[in-house]
């Protein structure tokens, strides 16, 4: 591991990426079976635990108690086209489209299923949301088929997400399924928890300890299965359009959603994933459109393509 | 589960095959009998024929039907000229047309074909009839719809059988839609002071094969002829003229042979001459005592063939087809918005603009492809069908160009009611004929 960070500019490393936080991390959340559901993971924690966890675990672990407390007080905006998560909501298209690109270019054998369509081309697969928030990610791959499990550590967003996966009885009539859960990612791998795919969009960046993090997430996964992140980049520009430009100028998201010392370089990430055992497959720069108010791929070919955010795919090998 | 009531657009836009939407169900719910072939022996309405353009004709193509409607006819010339001017377009499809790409394949380069109404129809019906997941409730009523309290679906209540709770409610059931009240849109417009009427002609062979439509602005409004496709010869065309209520009710009154005159004066005689011998016909259509309406028009003509330009003109008629004579009250209507929470508005239920050039058909045709485009789309990313995304795919793609349409068609509909001089639209005309680049443009347009 550190002949492998040695070779990196110092620059790219995030802070306390390497600070073998992830090991006491694994071991607070296991000697702690109640803390395990609520905050030795994700960027999620339920507001009560948050309130009586003593600030010392949350700063040792990848929780986030700041991050977890904000998002569960907006917990009842998620499903607000025009709310505070408009842009999410728009970057869901292009977010699950890649998910379905990535698994049928790279699935291979062990992401094959019979049932699988092309309406519902996850079927048969079992999926982890992982951070689902209010579920628009969840709900999607469940329409597209999967065995979903949509798993925060927010009970408030918890509760939206069920309240709104049960107002649609299309949703219930199958083949997918959602399961939403109130834990964490390290509660799963304890559970002995195993997923095709394990999709993390829109996370990474909210976490205290990406790398562990992304270790975690690898424990989730089959051999031969596919991780997908989504995140932004750490560059001048993610700072001048995420933080500056739509938190303070423009206000498309609330001031304090984003901090620029938690985005992630893409060379991070992958360097992160091979040293959990996985091998990068795609990363592709994802671009906004004010204009037409969309998402979409940015060309590979254009300079700076990953610049801002950014979406991978990852297949873990066999160990 | 979607459900669309509807009217002719009705099947398309439930049938788009999009493999994203393999696992949905459409219900279809049709007041008439959709299975109904209308009879096609002379006498009925079987005037009714549109004028589909490449856009259209490309959709029909992708739903497996366009090609089994026969017989149509193309028509790959456009002269529209003015009575009160010397302007005049005369538009080529091989020479500005739209490009190859644009047309179906399989054919050459074409303004647009005409194609009888009830051949559409029936097409589509089999293509509903041989597509699982359409669930036809034919010959049955819509009763009423409403919001669901638990899920916020629309529920539609026939007149027998279950309600249906669907994901997405299309209203394609025209002017005075169900849907459309459910939804609480409103639906703003205006009649015009203006009646149409179609007819199908017998016109005289003059060796171009019947490749051309033809329109001329009169002040009182303006007078169509389009190739016909109903007898499978060069001798048939169709008549649309707008015209006064008053002149209308006469035309329609009119003796066959009168009627045949009148129409010949129209699109070659000055407007005086018009204005003449329209007022020559009473009210009852009968003609005034004495008057020569033949050698009138006729001795017309004569006086003015001095100023004869040479240019190409339409072909004499020289009959009409027994009973096609048909008027109807010209009208616009839009709706204030095109959507609503799980429902979506299409065709004439959406918005109501005269019938020149088939121009409603079109532009239910392209809401049903728009529609079915933002559904696929949607449905892909494994989003909600009936959700605001999709919805609003479809209203940004339309709602925009359906008022365009409207607007455009209001326009030269005022500027056939004499808003506009006639000296600025005949500049307006030079000024397109003139421009190879105008053309074009209004190619693209119109066969987008």
């Amino acid at each position: 591991m550190k002949r492998f960070l040695a070779k990196l500019p110092s620059t790219l490393l995030a802070p306390g990426a390497c600070k073998g936080s992830a090991v006491r991390a694994a071991a607070a959340a296991l000697a702690r079976p109640h803390l395990a559901a609520s905050c030795a993971r994700g960027a999620f924690t339920p507001v009560a635990s948050v309130h009586t966890q003593p600030a010392g675990q949350a700063a040792g672990s990848s929780v986030d108690a700041d991050e977890i407390q904000r998002f569960s007080r907006t917990a009842a905006e998620w499903w607000d086209p025009h709310g505070q998560y408009e842009l999410l909501h728009r970057m869901n298209p292009v977010r699950i489209k890649y998910v379905r690109d990535m698994l049928q270019q790279f699935g291979g054998p062990e992401l094959a299923r019979a049932e699988a369509t092309t309406a519902a081309p996850f079927a048969g697969l079992r999926i982890l949301d992982i951070g689902c928030g209010g579920g628009f990610v969840s709900e999607p791959l469940c329409r597209l088929g999967a065995t979903v499990v949509g798993a925060d550590a927010s009970n408030e967003n918890i509760q939206v997400a069920t309240t709104h996966y049960r107002r649609d009885p299309a949703l219930a009539r199958g083949p997918g399924s959602i399961d939403y859960r109130h834990t964490t990612a390290e509660s799963l791998v304890e559970q002995e928890e195993q997923f095709d795919v394990v999709v993390a969009l829109e996370i990474i960046e909210h976490v205290n300890d990406p790398k562990q993090f992304v270790r975690t997430c690898s424990q989730l996964v089959k051999p031969e299965g596919m991780l997908i992140f989504s995140t932004i980049n750490r560059t001048p520009a993610s700072y001048l359009f995420t933080i500056l430009l739509a938190e303070h100028l423009l206000r498309w998201v609330p001031v304090g959603t984003h901090t620029h010392d938690k985005y992630i370089m893409p060379e991070e990430l992958e360097l992160y994933l091979k040293m959990a055992g996985c091998q990068p497959l795609d990363v592709s720069g994802m671009g906004y459109n004010p204009l037409l108010k969309s998402w979409t791929l940015v060309s590979k070919s254009q300079p700076g393509n990953l610049e801002m955010n950014y979406i991978l795919a990852a297949r873990k090998s066999i160990l | 589960m979607r459900c669309a009531p509807g009217g002719l657009t009705r099947c398309d836009a439930t049938s788009a095959k999009s493999p994203f939407l393999a696992n949905k169900t459409i219900a279809l719910i049709e007041a008439g009998d959709l299975m109904r072939t209308p009879a096609l022996e002379s006498g009925t309405f079987a005037n009714r024929a549109s004028s589909i353009t490449p856009g259209s004709a490309r959709f029909l193509q992708g739903l497996g039907v366009w090609d089994a409607i026969e017989p149509k006819q193309a028509y790959t010339r456009m002269v529209v000229w003015d009575s009160e001017s010397d302007g005049r377009v005369d538009f080529d499809a091989y020479s500005h047309g739209a490009g190859a790409a644009a047309m179906p394949e399989g054919h050459g380069p074409a303004i647009a074909w005409m194609v009888q109404n009830h051949l559409i129809q029936h097409q589509l019906a089999e293509c509903v009839a041989r597509t699982p997941s359409i669930v036809l409730f034919n010959e049955s009523k819509v009763h009423s719809i409403v919001r669901s309290e638990s899920s916020g679906l629309p529920v539609v209540s026939l007149d027998r059988g279950e309600p249906i709770e669907c994901q997405l409610l299309v209203g394609a059931d025209g002017l005075h839609s169900k849907v459309r009240e459910y939804a609480g849109i409103e639906s703003i417009g205006w009649d015009y002071d203006q009646h149409g009427i179609v007819a199908t002609l017998a016109v005289e062979d003059d060796g171009t094969g019947n490749d051309t439509a033809w329109q001329r602005f009169l002040p009182t409004g303006p007078i169509a002829l389009l190739p016909d496709v109903q007898q499978l010869a060069p001798g048939y065309s169709s008549l649309v003229w707008s015209t006064k209520p008053a002149i209308a009710a006469k035309l329609t009154k009119a003796a066959p042979e009168v009627f045949v005159e009148l129409v010949n004066a129209a699109f070659h005689n000055p407007v005086a001459d018009i204005d003449f011998l329209g007022s020559q016909v009473q009210a009852d259509g009968s003609i005034a005592d004495g008057v020569d309406i033949a050698g009138e028009a006729s001795w017309g003509r004569e006086r003015a063939r001095g100023q004869d330009s040479g240019e190409r003109m339409p072909p004499r008629v020289v009959g009409v087809q027994p009973k096609s004579r048909a008027p109807f009250p010209l009208r616009l209507r839009n709706s204030t918005s095109y959507v609503y929470e799980r429902t979506a508005l299409i065709g004439d239920a959406a918005h109501t603009t005269h019938p020149l050039a088939g121009q409603g058909l079109n532009l239910g045709l392209a809401d049903a492809r728009a529609l079915a485009a933002s559904v696929s789309d949607a449905a892909q990313a494994g989003g909600d069908v009936g959700g605001a995304d999709a919805l609003g795919a479809y209203a940004a793609a339309r709602f925009a160009s359906g008022a365009a349409m409207l607007a455009a068609a209001d326009g030269t509909s005022r500027v056939f009611g004499g808003l506009v001089p006639s000296q600025l639209r005949g500049i307006g005309m030079r000024l397109v004929n003139g421009s190879a680049r105008a053309k074009a443009l209004l190619a693209a347009v119109a066969s987008a």
